[in-house]
């Protein structure tokens, strides 16, 4: 086994479903998107059939329609391939600004769900060790009690750096207050992951160090 | 007639191609990617079927249903979701959704869908129109 061992079974199990299930979500929807164009383009060659002028403008127009949403689905794939192969491996090197841009992209739709947007400020290629599907549960849940505590129409700013020897992952636009059993949540999910978690609640900042 | 239709969707470029459609088939189609601004525009007017997606930013379809209900129990209310779990299935038709359908929608499926809301909304509305002639009938004592 890789690293799912080292994650405490069913809850890896219920955020590799969670994962799984807004993926699904989302690819539905471009294939509905997919088959609205696609019908259309149906509906307007029928006519055209039947003599109706056909606008060759219009035909343009939905084909790259189509293929925005081609592109877009095969980004979704390829990060759910990417997430599907963090358990490969228990503890290998990884670039933490990568993976923290992974997490917030598998989890836009949830973002998007609480009317929270997620900033990921641009930085460096931030490395180390780690198992990489315990620091990506981490992450997530981390990201969730932050927009949470943001919430509704409101900003979380997330940066990756590296501070003496550690990597540090900190969101920033906290507003409520973190629930006790949230941090309970996040202490166990951060062993699991070799890091620590802190909330500071003056200065409206979570920080997730490996 | 030609059916009266609301979709709400979050989704814009799904909303704009799908309404095309069915004004290609003939259907007098409103749209509206924002859940609560559909809430005024179902207040505002009067649809056959409000196609209405299940999962949308800010606030669950179902709870966009219970509102949809509350004040107009005549509605036809069909949902459409990108997955939908037989739970939320259940839960919208007890809560009085006329059909549930899964993305993506085969648009013959839909059209006939809402050509049997637009019937059943008009017997509604007839029964609805029938019991306040017998009121006033009864109360007016003519």
């Amino acid at each position: 086994m890789g690293s799912s061992d080292t994650v405490q079974g069913r809850d890896g199990l219920c955020f590799f479903g969670k994962v799984s299930a807004t993926i699904s979500h989302d690819v539905k929807n471009v294939l509905a998107i997919i088959n609205e164009e696609a019908g259309l383009l149906q509906d307007l060659s029928l006519m055209a059939g039947q003599g109706m002028e056909l606008d060759p403008e219009r035909l343009v127009k939905l084909a790259v329609k189509i293929q925005n949403q081609v592109k877009r689905g095969d980004t979704i794939i390829k990060n759910m391939n990417k997430f599907a192969h963090s358990v490969d491996i228990a503890k290998c090197e990884v670039d933490f600004y990568d993976m923290t841009s992974l997490v917030i992209a598998l989890f836009t739709r949830v973002a998007s769900a609480k009317c929270v947007t997620v900033i990921l400020k641009e930085g460096e290629i931030v490395t180390g060790k780690c198992d990489p599907f315990s620091a990506e549960m981490l992450i997530a849940r981390c990201l969730e009690v932050s927009m949470d505590s943001a919430g509704k129409n409101h900003e979380i700013s997330v940066e990756v750096f590296s501070k003496n020897s550690e990597r540090v992952i900190s969101v920033h636009g906290l507003r409520l207050e973190v629930s006790e059993n949230d941090l309970q949540a996040l202490e166990a999910l951060s062993k699991n992951a070799g890091a620590t978690v802190s909330v500071v609640p003056h200065d409206s900042l979570l920080e997730i160090i490996f | 007639m030609a059916e009266k239709v609301l979709l709400v969707d979050d989704e814009k470029e799904f909303v704009e191609g799908l309404a095309e459609r069915m004004e290609l088939r003939g259907m007098n189609v409103d749209t509206c990617t924002n859940p609560e601004k559909a809430l005024d525009m179902v207040n505002a007017d009067s649809y056959d079927a409000i196609i209405l997606d299940l999962q949308m930013p800010g606030v669950d379809g179902i709870e966009v249903l219970k509102h949809i209900k509350k004040n107009n129990p005549e509605m036809q209310v069909i949902l459409l979701s990108g997955h939908a779990t037989v739970e939320k299935g259940i839960e919208a038709m007890k809560l009085g959704a006329m059909d549930f359908v899964e993305k993506p929608a085969d648009i013959d499926v839909l059209t006939e869908k809402i050509k049997k809301a637009q019937a059943r909304k008009m017997i509604l509305v007839e029964k609805e129109t029938e019991k306040k002639v017998k009121d006033i009938i009864e109360h007016k004592g003519w």
